[in-house]
């Protein structure tokens, strides 16, 4: 018999409260992993997306409250990429649209002289931009691998976009999830179809390779400078200040906060109960000479373990959570669940310091009774 | 004859009390004695027994276990798991713990070896009847037989002196002499006994008795 054993018997000894406490503690990590995790995902998405094809630096309206409905004239990008330090610069429309029945897939509109064509690998038929048989330049679409699985649909067969039928010219590989569900099309395409005639909502930078990090900073101060109605930022700068990924951190450190704060309750209110009741036992530990500290580490242990059960239960439950989110048609194709080794260590910890807050706080209470006036009588 | 305990000048009041429970108490309990403290309900006795196991605290007075002065309550944890075994009216087993894991607990902190831990708590077990309950939890003894673990698991230590607050108090009479039995056994091995009791009978297996009124003592009735 161990101090673990004795935690580990209380706690089995009364299994309908121990099973409801656990699982309040399941719930708080669950929500915390796959929260953290899902917006983690939505952040990587994001700066994948623009890293995957080598832009560093994206320009948009000053002041629009995302990149999605900034607007820039086409034109700029020629301006900016005379500009020292610039490598190359391209326009660039992105929408959210509807591709075939029901996907709603992240769309990039590129002229075809764009320099993220260069990350774009195609794997079957071509880009919307090169010119077919007939040596006419053919509208088109070309998508993801993903997203062509998930539509079932290859290169010669048409898809729905903004309620046009478009050719299917290619579909390419790519890094990053939202590139692998999204699709490719010419920006004078898009600008007709969305009735923004040679507008983008931005003009992605790609710089030259061998600068100093002290080099980037001063060619993207020298944009900002050159171009004060513009929004310059450093691809992670951008990704970070996004708004809605702003505000989906905010709800996700909300949701667990309260989640996690209710959990610290319930362990608390568990180990409370658990501590008034057994406080004749607690006495008669004292008794037979256990300091103070044992006593203590004692209903320690059944906090930590507790909350040490809870918090793997409530990884498995919030890791599954996230991929079921991420596989929902709603988000599909937009997200993947950032889960790695630190967020789950992250996780037990909190879990583990919930247990030991919420169970020291009576342990030490009780710890403190005068034994004697509970073992004078029942 | 040396003290196993010396208990001097003790002063408890209990804020609702007119009297203080223990009123310049003091004592001697002699190493190998077997002694009975009797008096009426609220005379101090088993305030007396408490004060001598370092369980409540004092307002003045001090209590000498086997040469030990102890006063932080971590000395007196100590000198409980060394030499003190303790028994009480109700048997206070942990309900969750086996009859032998219960008189292993108090083993826990002091022998480092699970397996000799194990092994002095069935020999403890052993020596109050209950071998063949070992693994049985305290639902399912009878109070007579809970009892028995308790006095086992004040045995757990080898402690030099047992003190026993009204060991019979809830037991019937068969159980009642054969709880007084052991605790005379264990005083004929060398064990000094303090037992707190309102049973005359009782009172008369010991070999002295001390009587308390108002927290002070009395010449024996």
């Amino acid at each position: 018999m161990t101090l673990t054993g004795i935690a580990l018997r209380n706690l089995t000894h009364r299994p309908w409260r121990t099973g409801l406490t656990l699982l309040g503690v399941a719930l708080a990590i669950a929500a915390y992993v796959a929260l953290v995790g899902l917006t983690r995902g939505i952040e990587n998405t994001l700066l994948e997306g623009f890293s995957s094809r080598g832009t560093d630096v994206v320009m948009t309206e000053a002041g629009a409250a995302d990149i999605l409905s900034s607007v820039v004239p086409e034109s700029l990008a020629a301006e900016v990429a005379q500009v020292e330090g610039v490598q190359a610069a391209a326009p660039e429309m992105g929408r959210m649209t509807t591709v075939g029945e029901a996907t709603t897939s992240f769309i990039v509109g590129w002229p075809p002289d764009a320099y993220g064509f260069d990350s774009v690998e195609i794997i079957a038929g071509r880009f919307p931009v090169a010119e077919d048989a007939s040596g006419e330049v053919a509208g088109g679409i070309a998508l993801g691998a993903r997203l062509a699985e998930r539509l079932n649909v290859a290169p010669g067969d048409r898809v729905q976009v903004f309620a046009v039928p478009f050719a299917v010219t290619g579909i390419y590989a790519a890094d990053g999830v939202m590139s692998q569900n999204g699709a490719l099309m010419r920006l004078g395409d898009m600008q007709a179809q969305t009735y923004r005639e040679a507008q983008a909502t931005s003009v992605v930078v790609r710089l030259e390779d061998n600068l100093s990090p002290a080099e980037r900073d001063a060619v993207i101060d020298g944009l900002a400078d050159r171009f004060p109605n513009l929004s310059v930022d450093a691809t992670e700068e951008m990704v970070e200040e996004y708004l809605n990924l702003r505000i989906a951190n905010i709800l996700a450190w909300v949701v667990s906060t309260v989640a996690v704060l209710s959990a610290a309750l319930a362990v608390l209110n568990t180990m409370a109960m658990t501590v008034n009741e057994r406080r004749g036992e607690i006495a008669i530990m004292g008794a037979v000479g256990w300091p103070r500290g044992r006593v203590i580490r004692v209903l320690l242990l059944e906090g930590a373990w507790l909350t040490a059960a809870g918090s793997v239960l409530g990884i498995l439950a919030g890791v599954a959570v996230a991929w079921i989110v991420a596989r929902s048609p709603s988000v599909e194709g937009f997200v993947e669940p950032v889960i790695d080794a630190a967020l789950l260590a992250r996780a037990l910890a909190l879990g583990l310091g919930i247990g030991l807050i919420g169970a020291y706080l009576p342990a030490a209470r009780a710890a403190r009774e005068d034994p004697a006036a509970i073992l004078r009588g029942k | 004859m040396t003290a196993a305990i010396s208990a001097r000048g003790l002063v408890k009041r209990f804020p609702a009390m007119e009297h203080p429970a223990l009123d310049d108490l003091s004592l001697d309990v002699a190493e190998g004695e077997m002694l009975a403290i009797t008096g009426p309900s609220g005379s101090g006795k088993s305030t007396a027994l408490y004060a001598m196991a370092g369980l409540i605290r004092l307002d003045a007075g001090a209590v000498t276990v086997l040469g030990q002065t102890p006063v932080r309550r971590a000395d007196w944890a100590r000198v409980r798991a060394a030499s003190l075994g303790l028994v009480f009216q109700d048997d206070w087993l942990l309900p969750t713990l086996t009859a032998v894991q219960n008189v292993e607990m108090p083993m826990i902190g002091v022998e480092r070896s699970a397996t000799l831990r194990a092994e002095r708590a069935h020999a403890a077990l052993d020596r109050v009847g209950l071998a063949k309950h070992a693994d049985r939890l305290p639902a399912g003894l009878s109070g007579g037989e809970r009892q028995r673990v308790a006095i086992a698991r004040a045995l757990a230590n080898s402690p030099a002196v047992v003190l026993a607050d009204e060991p019979t108090g809830e037991l019937d009479v068969a159980n009642s002499e054969r709880v007084v039995g052991l605790l005379r056994g264990l005083n004929d091995a060398g064990t000094t006994v303090v037992i707190v009791t309102h049973d005359p009978g009782v009172a008369a297996a010991c070999g002295r008795e001390v009587h308390m009124v108002d927290g002070k003592l009395e010449d024996a009735p």
